[in-house]
Order: C-alpha cells, then structure tokens, then sequence
C-alpha cells in the first residue's frame, strides 16, 4: 500500500510538470511598441519645424488615440484574433506608460503573414460613457454627434498651424463618428470613421515560448498627404461636425502606419 | 522514538494555544470596523483615490464629519472664534466656498520651486469639495497634492499626496486654521463624545493630529455629488428643456467645445491642466509651471468640474469672475492669443467664440443643469447636532 500510494503521487507530480512545461513553453510573448515620429524622425512636440503636403506649416501639441482589434494572418490566410481580454489600447505622446503593450494571453509559435489593427473603434464596440475611468474618459465624443456607436473620438491631434494671415492657429485634428445634415443643419444620421490597418512588411516567425516586438510608427506627415491634401486652411481648426474633412482624414490613414519586427 | 511521538503533538498543541492566544489579543485590541459603502455611480470613475493607510470606514466617515464641523479645531473653545473646515467649505455651497486662499509659510507652500516667497500673496478661490475621491490627478489649482510626490527625504512632515496632507496643511498652517496642536487635542480630547468616536474609528481614545486628519479626509471622500440633472438625462431618467438641450448640444460642439475639457464620464472635468488664454502674459505664482517647472505650464491651471458650478463661484483660479454669465462673456469676447495658450481653446485669434444673446443664456442654462440640490441639505453630510455650540454652521 506504501508503495501504492507512492507511486501514485509521483505519477500526478510528472503529469502536473508535463502539463505546466507545455503551458510555459508554448506561447510567444508579442509586444508592441508605439512611435510617432515626422519623416522618419521622432516627433518633435511644440516647435513649428513642420510643413504638410498642402504646404501648411505646424506644430505638433499631442496626440491621444486607440488602437483596437488587433489580430494576426498566419500562412494559411487565417485570422487570429489577439483580443480577448486586451482588445483596445490608448496612445499618449504625454504618456510614455502608453507607448508599449504585451498581448496577455500570448501568441502560438507559428509563421504570420500580417498584423492587422483598428484605428479607432469599431461601431458596435464604441458605446458612450463605458470608459468611466482617464485617460480613456477624456476621449469622449458628444452623444448628439455619434449616438449609440461613437461614444470616443479615435483620435485627438492638436496643434497649431501658420494660417493664410501667417497667425499661429490651433487645430484639433479629431476623427470620430462623423454626422450627416439635413438642409436645416439637423444631424439624420451617422457615419462611421474607424477602419482596418494592415501593415505592411509585418510578417514574422513566433518560436515556440520565444519573445517578438512589433514597433508600430505613426508617420504623421502621411495624415495629410494622400490621396488628399489636407489643408488646415480650407477645414480650419475644428472638424468634428465636418465629415467631409474626417473623411479624408480617413483615406489617408491607409498610409500613416508601418511596422518594424525585432 | 516513542518520546518523539508523544512530544510533536503536544509542540502542535503548544503552537496552536499561542496563536489563538495572539488572535485573541489582537481581536480585543482592534476595532471592529465596518467598510464604508461607496455608491457605484454608473458615468464615475471606478478607480478611487483611497489611499491603503486610510480606509473608508463607517466609524471613521463619523468621527470625521464631528471633526470638520467642530470649531475647536482652531484650539480656541471661543464662541467668537471657533473655525474649522465647515468655515470656508459650505455644504449650502456644494461645499465650495467664496473665500480666496493666501499661501502659508515655507516650502513647499509659501515658496515655490523657483525659490520666491509668496507668504501671504493672494493664491486661489477655494475648490468644493466634492468627488475628490474620484479624482487621480492631483489636488489643487495647479495639482500640487499628488500621489507621485515624493518628499520623504526632505524633513518635511506631511508627504504632500493626497487629502490628508491638505487637511493637515488646512489644520496647521496660519492661514487655515492656525491651530495650537496641544491646545486642539486637549479641547477635542475634553469632549466625551469623541473618547467613544475615535475608539471605533481607531481603537484608541488618543487625539492626535495624524488621527484627526485621517478621519476628516475619509470624510471628505464621502462627500458626492451626483444627482444633477444632466446626470439623470444621460441615464435616460430627466429631459431637458429646451434651452438647457441647446445649451447642452452648444457645450459639447466644435463652435464652443467646453467638454473638451469640461467633461470626462460625468465628472464634468478632465482633471486636467490648461492656459485657456485668460491674459495675454503670465507672471503666476502658482500656476502648473510652479509645480513642473515646464515652462509650456506657465498660465495654466486644473480645469475645475463644473458640478454645482452655478452655486459656488467666483470663477476662475483667482475668483476674477462673480458670476457664470461674465465667464462666458469671458469665452465669447475676451480671449487673449499666446504662445501658451491650449489649442484646445477656441476662437483663439478672433478674442473669441462669438456667442450671441441667446447662445449665451442657454449655456447658462446647461450649466444650471449641473446643481446637485440634494447635497446642499442632505443631513448625512450636515453638521453633528450633538455638537452643539461647538459646530460651525455656515450658510450663504
């Protein structure tokens, strides 16, 4: 019977140790890593040394905005999602502790073709006031303006530009849910601003409990480049009420992220 | 082998004796302390500033709200002279106050980190005290109180992060209340109904000031203010009139964006730090610069929440403005440009938003929306009968 019950506890130690070794071993750790940098510079806050594609010249304040949904595309072409519990993400250049994430729940070892995101937030997941807490609170977009799916801007960029008077204006650079108006200026409907990054070059092999960064830039100068120019002087400094300027906001946007693997 | 057996169980005998023993004393000599329970506020922040040094109790919400309407913590039994937080912190006020605040002696509040002396200049209007528990980022104008602080190797006595260190400050500088601690504590710690008190709340009768202002902070992070108007049309449960409605739309548009730094859930601020282009240069004490030493913060001070705003002005960090029709005439015409002004400010280059009449008395009308009138006479937060002539009751 000694022998019995000896043998039986060794047996659930190694089974348990099997276990545990498997677990330990077989996710990678994926973490990214935020840039926001002007022609391939850093970027450079409160100094004017900018110039846009529409020939604007500006200076960047800050920049706050979410990243979402984020997933990966393995060889086969199929779509792993990474956000279970850590789907949505703020971005502070005032907040360093924001630059960097680790997917939590980790990734399997395999080859990936792409990583994908959302900039901003899809509709049925953008619902006002479920973010009680800052810095996210601080993102809300008025309920009037986005109803039941646009409870947050995606993105606020805020700066000054040097306008046609050669004044130093500012400019809230804000995409979010953007509104359609009737002829009395009465918002009838909405229209949703948020769309899907795929980045480009951002393939990479996960080994087996191995450790991959995924350095995701933001080329700001791209925000207003193509396929519009976007010219501070035609949207002026606010454009929340303005989908015809977040519209191109968000065409350009296709163009504003690459990624760098290490 | 035999001696072996028979002395394991009476060693696990002797160790299980002791520390029942120990459990037992320890039970005796603590309090029994009930938590006290926090309102879950649907549009508030869940984090709360509750630091673990100071849980929220019943018992030490209680003995508290005693203390900060009891006039003899100013060390004076006086009628004539009795002072204590309910002096300039009115709850017909929304716990706000029409008093301006002058800085006290030494660092780190009557010098600033540039090294001036600023004893007894002028600093701020006083700032309700309501939902500070929601609040993370800082206490003050200029956000001086943080829980990032560090001054412990600087000899100083309070730590300067949280509520605490406020009440402190509030209890012994010349400028607050100016009490002689001794003096207090005896006075306070003469009154048989605080033996009681501060034995639930702490498991001692010993008055002390690090005790007193435990208590009088837990206090003050009870003290909510939620049941506005505009809280409960957001929740679906009130509706707006007309005005109020195009006040509101006004408030959190592009033409005027108030809530860029006015809102955040329903707290009706960011907590957040700006020059919103007051003047058109800035020589400040104690602006957020005095505190970062950033010279981008020169000019620049919390955005204060606008709950219960139409009752507790004067406005602004320095009570420039008496009356909430002037600071919007203050955002409409008199808005000056500079380098250091927030771009989030509008109208920056045309002295302003422009609002005609209308516009003007509907945003008024939207910041009326923002009152919580139950607070103003709820008798939870209302000064202790028993105190007696010893409670200082103001009203305004």
């Amino acid at each position: 019977m000694k022998y019995v019950n000896s043998f039986i506890f060794v047996l659930i130690l190694l089974i348990n140790s099997c276990y545990t070794n498997e677990e330990e071993t077989y996710n990678g750790t994926l973490r990214f890593e935020i840039e926001h940098q002007v022609q391939h510079v850093p970027l450079e806050v409160d100094n004017m040394i900018y110039t846009n594609a529409a020939g604007n010249q500006y200076e960047i304040s800050e920049i706050q905005w979410f990243i979402s949904d984020v997933s990966l595309v393995d060889t086969d072409g199929l779509i792993h999602s990474l956000s279970n519990s850590d789907w949505i993400h703020y971005i502070d250049t005032d907040l360093p502790e924001t630059h960097s994430w680790t997917i939590m729940d980790g990734v399997k070892p395999g080859e990936y073709e792409m990583i994908k995101f959302v900039f901003g937030i899809k509709g049925e997941r953008n619902a006002p006031i479920m973010f009680t807490d800052p810095p996210e609170s601080n993102m809300i977009w008025p309920y009037f303006m986005g109803g039941d799916e646009g409870g947050y801007h995606y993105m606020k960029l805020n700066g000054f530009w040097e306008d046609k008077q050669s004044q130093r204006t500012p400019f809230n650079f804000h995409i979010g849910v953007g509104q359609i108006y009737d002829e009395n200026a009465r918002i009838t409907g909405f229209i949703q601003n948020w769309f899907e990054v795929e980045l480009p070059l951002s393939s990479f092999t996960m080994p087996a409990g191995g450790n991959v960064t995924a350095q995701i830039i933001m080329s700001i100068e791209n925000w207003f480049k193509e396929p519009y120019k976007y010219n501070h002087n035609v949207f002026g400094g606010s454009i929340m009420d303005n989908q015809d300027a977040m519209g191109q906001i968000k065409a350009n946007g296709k163009d504003v992220f690459t990624t760098v693997i290490k | 082998m035999g001696r072996i057996r028979f002395y394991i169980p009476v060693v696990f005998i002797g160790i299980a004796a002791y520390l029942g023993y120990l459990f037992f004393i320890t039970k005796s000599l603590s309090p029994i302390l009930t938590p006290y329970p926090i309102p879950q506020l649907k549009f508030f922040p869940k984090k709360l500033n509750i630091p673990e040094s100071n849980p929220l109790t019943r018992e030490g919400v209680k003995l508290g709200r005693y203390l900060f309407y009891d006039g003899r913590l100013s060390g004076s039994d006086n009628p004539d002279s009795l002072k204590s937080c309910a002096s300039c912190h009115i709850q017909s006020l929304g716990f706000g106050s029409d008093i301006k605040v002058v800085a006290g002696k030494g660092y780190p509040c009557g010098v600033t980190k540039q090294g001036q002396d600023i004893h007894g200049k002028e600093l701020h209007v006083t700032l309700p005290l309501t939902n500070l528990m929601h609040n993370t980022n800082g206490y003050f104008w200029n956000g001086f109180i943080h829980e990032q602080n560090s001054y412990e190797d600087e000899g100083i006595e309070t730590d300067y992060r949280n509520l605490e260190s406020i009440v402190w400050i509030s209890i012994v500088s010349e400028e607050g209340l100016g009490a002689d601690i001794n003096r207090m504590q005896d006075l306070i710690g003469s009154d048989e109904i605080y033996k009681s008190l501060f034995k639930s709340a702490f498991g001692n009768e010993e008055i002390t000031l690090g005790q007193i202002t435990k208590a009088i902070s837990q206090f003050i992070r009870t003290i909510t203010a939620s049941d506005f108007k505009f809280y409960h049309f957001m929740e679906g449960n009130a509706e707006l009139s007309e005005s109020e409605q195009r006040g509101y739309e006004l408030f959190y548009s592009e033409k005027a964006g108030c809530f860029h730094c006015h809102a955040s859930s329903m707290m009706m601020t960011t907590n957040q730090y700006y020059n919103n282009g007051k003047k058109p240069e800035y020589q400040e004490n104690c602006d957020r610069y005095a505190v970062t030493l950033d010279p981008r913060d020169q000019g620049a001070y919390r955005a204060p929440s606008l709950i219960n705003c139409a009752i507790n002005g004067p406005y602004m960090h320095d009570g420039s403005y008496s009356t909430l029709e002037e600071v919007i005439e203050f955002y409409s015409e008199d808005i000056h440009n500079s380098e250091l002004v927030d771009p989030l400010v509008k109208g920056l280059n045309e002295g302003g938003i422009h609002l005609n009449t209308q516009e003007k008395m509907d945003l008024v009308n939207f910041l009326h929306t923002l009152t919580d009138y139950t607070i103003l006479s709820d008798t939870s937060y209302a000064c202790p009968d028993t105190l007696g002539k010893f409670g200082v009751r103001q009203q305004r």
